[in-house]
């Protein structure tokens, strides 16, 4: 397993004082227990630079290089995503900032804890250089972000950004999770402190317990299921714990209900178990859209986009069942974003956590239910065994991005593998979930470039463990953050980015298609624009030039489990893998495709 | 020459009727004379999308597609840091906005008008998809742009579009320039047209001159000028426009001025002119000191930053002579940006257009009918003699500015366009002879910038006889490197020459900087900076984009070699990749913050 902190050691560092303004910064971040901060480099947080590399000795956090902000925003959303703890990222002043927007924006959506350090240049007017200094300080940074983070501050003293980085920890590790930004002035970096300045005690000011519901919305909810003769569970945003995935299981099989899981998210119960009615999706399948017509009761755990999935799944028919809705969400919407979605139906709403309302409704219903199991044990939705498999394929054939999966199927046996990313063009018939970590879900707010990034965010967090990391990628998403591989290479982060490469911006083409049929315009030129071809990039050879081994491209069936197999001996051997992959353009489960 | 119409043709078009509301903005962009639209794909355009291939058959304007919208956005910059002219760029939803908001403060602080097309899920909610077209709207998207655009809109109506379109046509090219932003609902888009729309005459619709300075003026600062000794002209940020080239140096040789450039921006004034000053420069040197602490007469034709220049030159003396700021860029500065700089001092300031203040004083000056203060003879030191690369030892090692000078002892009768160089500098031999020898900086100093705007200035050379070159730092490239593939697709003929010191090396001096002040150890400085182990191999990442690569040229011999092969792939029509192996160090070393010292 990869060592990190052999990478970039500092030199003579001796026994360094807490002396300047970034070294309160540094100092609070390991106090809270960062482990390692993402950045690119940038002359607006030179003093806090030399606080991590020669206050902290590059160590608790560590930097993690990285060659564009955007990566370095994704890589900490990945490292939030596998471990629900937050890492650090630093972006340069406003241009740095600017660079990390649509990342932050990611994260906000995916709810991810993160502490965003950034920087201006010095707020004091006479401490600027000409000109750069200038086009690097901008007048209240936070406000280019506030829309999309949960808090941020640009603290005016040493003893003030103290008090900031406490304000943090709390706020993002506190549900709703999610991102904060903390601007540091230049200026205020490299200023003196009172040598006499007091640090807080960080665990005099942690977050609060997950917060549990209200004991009569518990009793109204658990009346409501102990009497469902088809209760539904629909399992949306959840933490990775193995607590809380056992208790989801406990609660299923007390009620015989069936559950019902999204693509969108981190996996949250085992998709071979009896209960599970269909494979997850980002639209649901035949069985869960059943499941869900004929339940009495629907138990919402933290859904993503309730009103839409009740908009495809009954259209403009009534919702009868009896809707529970279990989200603290809400409380962090606001009016400028829609990542709120529709409006969610609640009968019996509960702004609580849905981890400990799982707890609280299996002590309800064991008293109410005696104890006894309402399931008969019978198989609810899909047969556990996949419909198509590997051995169906015909190994002469292309590679649909079905073969994909399936073929991603066959190599896992024996392994422990956490897919950090899928495409949309994931199979999900063809390969089961089982464990918490065998799928962190997508990257939240749809903004490409995400993938390599959160991948490698992934793997650094898994660095130490069993599982070995693998993210499926698209070709569009993969180049637009594709330089991030280099941050693999260099911090040797185990991770195969399988490239399933169309060659199209594809979701895009299927787009221009549903609009030239309603225009009655010629379908045939719905690639123009969306295709990534002619020249084919060489994305295998574009990794290799970074650093990470590579092989590709790879047409036909017979030859994608032997590289695979390969590619996972390397990764396991400690080292990052690309694998491009062509596929035939198209998908196992469209996506819904707006109307026009 | 390559025909970039070749690309992407669509068929069976027939014969497409105006129908939607997206058409409506294709044809505006068409009217207004926008060329080229460079893009990444988004959902919440494709009414637009489908607009621009079915309706106008992907022609003026013609699509560009890129990886990543900040290549868009820079690609545009740069096809405007070469023509003066906007073209657009189309950006996905609110997603896409972000990941090409850094490009937009770039172009917004280099005064480079763009015509930046947006769009939002449908605002109607009724009409959303689940999920994604709920993330993929925000409310008011302009507002994440208000403080670095001149302008943006969200029309709600078909004809409320031709109105949006109309106007940001006119801000966009309004002096100063800068981008604007048009946010088209996808709703709205896709609403079927229930009357005709009538486009009125855009010509109707122009900007107009822009304002000149008071007569009193020009013939108070003609005085000035012409009863000094030793004026001097500082000239910066203009247009590529050769009148007024030509104008500033009948303006120079008039009055006898010694005349300063800058490296941040675009060549304004023939660097091998007797009058111009030392070397165009990147920072204030002892040269421009000496001169312009010297001088009785000084006029700024919009010099950037002219109040951290004078700073600079006063700090061990002051000014003489008497001041004058000719400048139009107060009317687009606000709040939020420091890329108003700090105040600069004049005598008399002059809110007028620069270029048009050059021909009101020539005005002036012939018709007093004097004869010219000048006396023939050089400003400022003669040009230090430097040590040929043709001449060294073919083995000796390259430093930054070297790669300049290989392609001026190259160059011959070829007309290099430069369109930007490295922290290097432009070394002690190229010069520049035309407004298209060198286009500037990025002007935000965000990086990433160089490979989307070389792509951009490419693309508008490339039917003339101008060969276009970059010189780019390997840590701006980098951040951007993926634009090279929209050049090999498009077949633009362009040069990338990477000056790779293997490092994000200014940072490594700030961090040298910042441990001398607090006692803590200098040799660390390289940690969390240096792009190193792995190497990174340009020239294979190049190659895998559909460039032609050459590299890693490590001697002078070798580069001598390089260049002539890279400026004859371009000739032919090429993309070529040339990776240089530069030592770590500047030739002038940009300023240091002073740390706790101060400044």
């Amino acid at each position: 397993m990869p060592d990190l902190t052999k990478f970039d050691r500092p030199v003579n560092v001796g026994n360094p004082k807490m002396g300047w303004g970034s070294d309160v910064a540094a100092e609070m971040l390991r106090r809270m227990g960062i482990k390692y901060l993402s950045m690119n480099p940038g002359a607006s947080y030179r003093g806090f630079h030399d606080s991590i590399v020669n206050y902290l000795g590059n160590d608790d956090p560590q930097m993690i290089l990285c060659l564009h902000e955007d990566h370095a925003v994704h890589i900490a959303q990945g490292y939030a995503k596998a471990t629900d703890e937050p890492m650090g990222c630093i972006l340069h002043s406003n241009v740095g900032l600017m660079h990390g927007m649509m990342g932050i924006f990611n994260a906000w959506c995916n709810r991810v804890p993160m502490v965003i350090m950034g920087a201006t240049g010095p707020v004091d007017t006479m401490k600027r250089r000409p000109w750069i200094d200038w086009i690097h300080t901008a007048k209240d940074q936070g406000a280019l972000i506030r829309n999309f983070v949960k808090y941020d501050d640009e603290p005016r003293s040493a003893q003030a950004l103290a008090e900031t980085m406490v304000r943090v920890n709390k706020t993002i590790r506190t549900a709703p999770t999610g991102p904060a930004y903390v601007c540091l002035d230049a200026g205020l970096q490299e200023s003196e402190i009172d040598p006499d300045m007091k640090l807080p005690d960080v665990s005099r000011f942690l977050p609060p317990l997950p917060t549990p519901a209200p004991q009569k919305s518990i009793d109204e909810a658990a009346d409501l299921l102990a009497k469902a003769k088809n209760p539904v569970i629909m399992m949306g945003r959840l933490k990775r714990a193995e607590k809380g995935w056992a208790d989801r299981i406990k609660l299923a099989e007390l009620l015989g209900a069936g559950v019902v899981t999204d693509m969108k998210t981190g996996i949250a119960f085992p998709t071979d178990h009896g209960l599970h009615l269909a494979p997850p999706a980002n639209r649901p399948r035949d069985e869960a859209v059943a499941g869900m017509q004929e339940a009495d009761v629907i138990l919402d755990l933290n859904w993503v986009d309730l009103a839409g999935t009740f908009k495809l799944v009954f259209g403009r028919d009534d919702v009868n069942a009896k809707v529970i809705h279990v989200s603290m969400d809400s409380i962090i919407h606001n009016g400028w974003t829609s990542d709120h979605m529709g409006m969610p139906l609640g009968d019996v709403t509960m702004l609580a956590e849905p981890e400990p309302v799982v707890e609280q409704l299996l002590e309800a219903l064991e008293k109410r239910l005696g104890g006894k199991s309402k399931w008969d044990g019978q198989n609810k939705g899909r047969m556990p065994e996949p419909d198509t498999t590997y051995d169906m394929l015909n190994q002469d054939d292309n590679i649909s991005v079905e073969a994909v999966t399936l073929c991603m199927n066959e190599v896992r046996k024996g392994r422990n593998i956490t897919l950090t990313n899928v495409t949309i063009g994931w199979a999900a018939d063809g390969y089961h979930f089982t464990h918490p970590l065998d799928y962190l879900g997508n990257d939240g707010g749809g903004g490409l470039a995400s993938g390599t990034g959160t991948a490698i965010g992934g793997g650094l967090a898994l660095a130490d463990t069993d599982r070995t990391v693998v993210a499926v990628l698209g070709d569009g998403d993969t180049m637009q953050g594709a330089s991030s591989l280099w941050t693999a290479a260099h911090y040797s982060i185990p991770v195969l980015f399988v490239i399933s490469n169309n060659r199209s911006n594809f979701n895009d083409e299927i787009h221009q298609e549903t609009v030239a049929i309603t225009r009655n315009r010629p379908v045939e030129n719905r690639w123009i624009g969306q295709r990534i071809d002619d020249p084919t990039v060489s994305i295998e050879k574009y990794a290799a030039s970074l650093g990470v081994e590579s092989a590709g491209p790879i047409e036909k069936i017979a030859d994608l489990v032997p590289a695979l197999e390969h590619a996972l001996s390397v990764v396991e051997s400690g080292k990052p893998y690309l694998l491009n992959v062509h596929v035939e353009k198209g998908y196992a489960v469209p996506p819904p495709a707006r109307e026009a | 020459m390559s025909d970039i119409k070749a690309h992407d043709r669509p068929v069976n078009l027939g014969n497409p009727q105006m129908g939607w509301a997206s058409d409506v903005a294709a044809e505006m962009l068409r009217q207004l004379g926008v060329k080229y639209i460079s893009l990444n794909p988004g959902a919440s355009y494709r009414g637009l999308h489908d607009s621009i291939v079915n309706y106008l058959g992907n022609d003026t304007p013609q699509m560009l597609i890129c990886l990543h919208e900040d290549h868009a956005v820079h690609v545009a910059q740069g096809y405007a840091k070469a023509t003066g002219e906007p073209m657009a760029c189309a950006l996905h939803s609110n997603v896409g906005l972000m990941h090409g908001l850094m490009a937009t403060f770039n172009a917004w602080c280099n005064r480079a008008p763009i015509i930046m097309m947006g769009a939002t899920g449908p605002i109607d909610a009724s009409i959303r998809r689940p999920w994604i077209d709920w993330i993929h709207t925000s409310k008011d998207q302009g507002a994440m742009l208000r403080d670095y655009t001149k302008w943006d809109d969200e029309p709600r109506s078909a004809g409320a579009i031709v109105e949006s379109m109309l106007r940001a046509n006119q801000m966009a090219r309004s002096e100063p320039p800068g981008p604007v932003y048009v946010c088209l609902d996808a709703g709205l888009q896709e609403s079927a047209l229930e009357e005709e729309i009538k486009i009125p005459d855009v010509s109707r619709f122009q900007p107009s001159e822009p304002p000149r300075a008071s007569g009193n003026n020009v013939k108070e600062v003609a005085d000035m000028l012409l009863g000094a000794a030793n004026p001097v002209i500082m000239i910066g940020r203009s247009g590529r426009s050769q009148e007024a080239w030509d104008n500033r140096i009948k303006l120079a040789e008039a009055v006898g001025a010694g005349v300063f450039t800058n490296l941040r921006n675009a060549a304004v004034f023939p660097s091998d002119h007797l009058l111009h000053v030392g070397r165009p420069a990147g920072r204030i040197n002892d040269t421009m000191r000496d001169v312009v602490t010297e001088s009785d007469a000084i006029l700024s034709l919009n010099w950037l930053d002219f109040g951290g220049t004078q700073r600079l030159l006063t700090r061990d003396g002051e000014l003489k002579g008497k001041i004058v700021h000719c400048s139009m860029e107060e009317y687009v500065h606000n709040g939020f940006g420091g890329e108003l700089f700090e105040l600069p001092m004049a005598d008399i300031k002059i809110t007028a257009d620069h270029d048009a203040f050059v021909v009101q004083l020539l005005e002036e000056i012939e018709s007093r009918g004097a004869a010219s203060n000048w006396d023939g003879k050089r400003v400022g030191p003669e040009p230090a003699a430097y040590d040929k690369i043709a001449d060294r030892d073919p083995d000796s090692v390259l430093q930054p500015a070297d790669i300049v000078t290989a392609l001026a002892e190259a160059q011959g009768d070829r007309k290099i366009s430069l369109n930007r160089v490295s922290s290097g500098g432009v070394g002690p031999a190229y010069h520049f002879t035309a407004p298209l020898s060198y286009l500037g900086h990025d002007g935000g100093g965000g990086l990433a910038s160089g490979p989307g705007t070389s792509v951009g200035a490419a693309l508008a050379v490339m039917d003339t006889d101008w060969l276009a070159v970059s010189v780019l730092g390997d840590g701006d490239f980098m951040q951007g490197n993926t634009a090279l593939w929209t050049a090999a697709k498009y077949k633009i003929p362009m040069l990338v020459i990477i000056s790779n010191n293997r490092s994000n090396f200014n940072d490594e001096l700030h961090q040298e900087t910042v441990a001398k002040d607090r006692d803590r150890p200098v040799e660390n400085r390289w940690i969390g900076m240096r792009i190193s182990e792995p190497d990174i191999v340009l020239t294979d990442l190049a190659d895998s984009l559909g460039f032609e690569a050459v590299g890693p040229v490590e001697t002078a011999g070798g580069l001598m070699e390089a260049i002539e092969n890279g400026l004859k792939a371009v000739e032919a029509g090429g993309q070529h990749f040339i990776n240089v192996h530069v030592d770590t160090g500047y030739a002038e070393p940009p300023l240091m913050r002073g740390g706790n010292k101060g400044e």
